[in-house]
């Protein structure tokens, strides 16, 4: 379900608008496949996928929000000298 | 960060501000490096999986994902989401696969077809969104069920065979130029497209603006109705899907439909995603 916004988040395309490419959106795509086909030849279930789909698109959101946010704090910072 | 011209002397918070933009500037590059060590790790169990047989499967299967992640990714860069990509794929699918299996059309003229089903699936959303002016989120949500519903409607419970279609149609999903597979060099031509279009064209600058501060954009003078075009016409994307085990994948965006391949009926199980 929706491995394609999936795709897109984990490619670093912020979901507040603005931030990403098309190669980010691209090499999610690549990314997520990737780990499916790992999984496969690991042995692990199929029925973890989801949830490791999930894990990853709520690490990659996360990353993303600190980073932003950091990046933000430390521009004002910056200015505020 | 943009302003590190004018901050020129200033300590550790800026470094670190640096430091992390960078790494954020580098996003992309950090996902192959933990693809690299990923692809290590796996390696060490089952030595198969950097064979390069499975990492062009691995590729095949992903660069149908990733022109329907190009097109998703211009929606969302505009501020705005599209959940019904999926279903619309499957509706495009089916439809490109039943009129195949019947001689409608030939090969060529069915991947049109589906790309301006798209096309017209996407309008539809992005008429919702810019005209009405429903949040793109509760939109999509509606038209992913619609789209589903038509899908299901059409299809019933019948399946389109893969051997039934043409070859003309289900031999771009084996072949390859010079190694490379068709799909990933078609994916590749659409990322490339894509990306110069966002880049240094002023219609992918305003796609930037719109979602970056839409009120800003609109005080700049970027139409409104363009903001919300980039949603329209970014709607108007998707379909892509699956290779071998099927079906069909067919443009999107900004009236330069995109590409094709598609195979068999995928929809039941697209739709069943």
């Amino acid at each position: 379900m929706l491995s394609i916004v999936a795709a897109v988040v984990v490619g670093g395309v912020s979901t507040l608008g603005g931030i990403g490419t098309l190669a980010g959106a691209a090499l999610g795509a690549l990314f997520l496949g990737f780990i499916a086909n790992a999984l496969i030849l690991v042995g692990l279930s199929q029925f973890w996928l989801q949830a490791i789909y999930g894990v990853v698109i709520l690490v990659a959101i996360s990353a993303d929000a600190i980073i932003l946010r950091r990046i933000q704090r430390a521009t004002v910072e910056s200015r505020a000298r | 960060m943009a302003e590190s011209g004018v901050t020129a002397t200033v300590g550790a918070g800026r470094t670190r501000g640096q430091w992390l933009s960078t790494v954020a500037r580098q996003r992309e590059l950090s996902l192959v490096a933990i693809m690299f060590v990923l692809g290590g790790l796996v390696s060490v169990t089952a030595p198969q999986f950097l064979t390069l047989s499975n990492l062009s499967q691995v590729a095949v299967l992903a660069s149908i994902v990733a022109v329907a992640a190009v097109g998703e990714a211009l929606v969302m860069i505009t501020r705005n989401i599209d959940l019904s990509v999926e279903a619309m794929i499957g509706l495009v699918a089916y439809c490109v696969a039943i009129v195949l299996q019947r001689h409608a059309l030939d090969a060529p003229a069915a991947i049109a077809l589906g790309i301006g089903i798209g096309l017209v699936l996407g309008m539809i959303n992005g008429a919702v969104v810019t005209l009405l002016k429903v949040p793109s989120i509760v939109a999509t949500l509606g038209t992913l069920s619609i789209f589903r519903g038509v899908d299901y409607l059409i299809a019933g419970s019948h399946q389109v065979p893969l051997a039934g279609l043409p070859p003309g149609f289900t031999d771009p999903a084996r072949d390859s130029i010079l190694g490379i597979p068709i799909f990933v060099l078609v994916t590749l031509l659409v990322v490339v497209i894509g990306s110069v279009v966002l880049r240094s064209t002023r219609f992918g600058r305003q796609v930037y603006a719109v979602g970056s501060n839409p009120e800003a954009a609109a005080i700049l003078g970027i139409p409104s109705r363009l903001s919300c075009s980039p949603p329209s016409h970014c709607a108007a994307c998707s379909p892509a899907s699956p290779a071998y085990s099927g079906s069909w994948s067919s443009g999107r965006s900004t009236g330069h439909p995109r590409q094709a391949p598609c195979y068999r009926s995928w929809p039941r199980s697209s739709s069943g995603v």
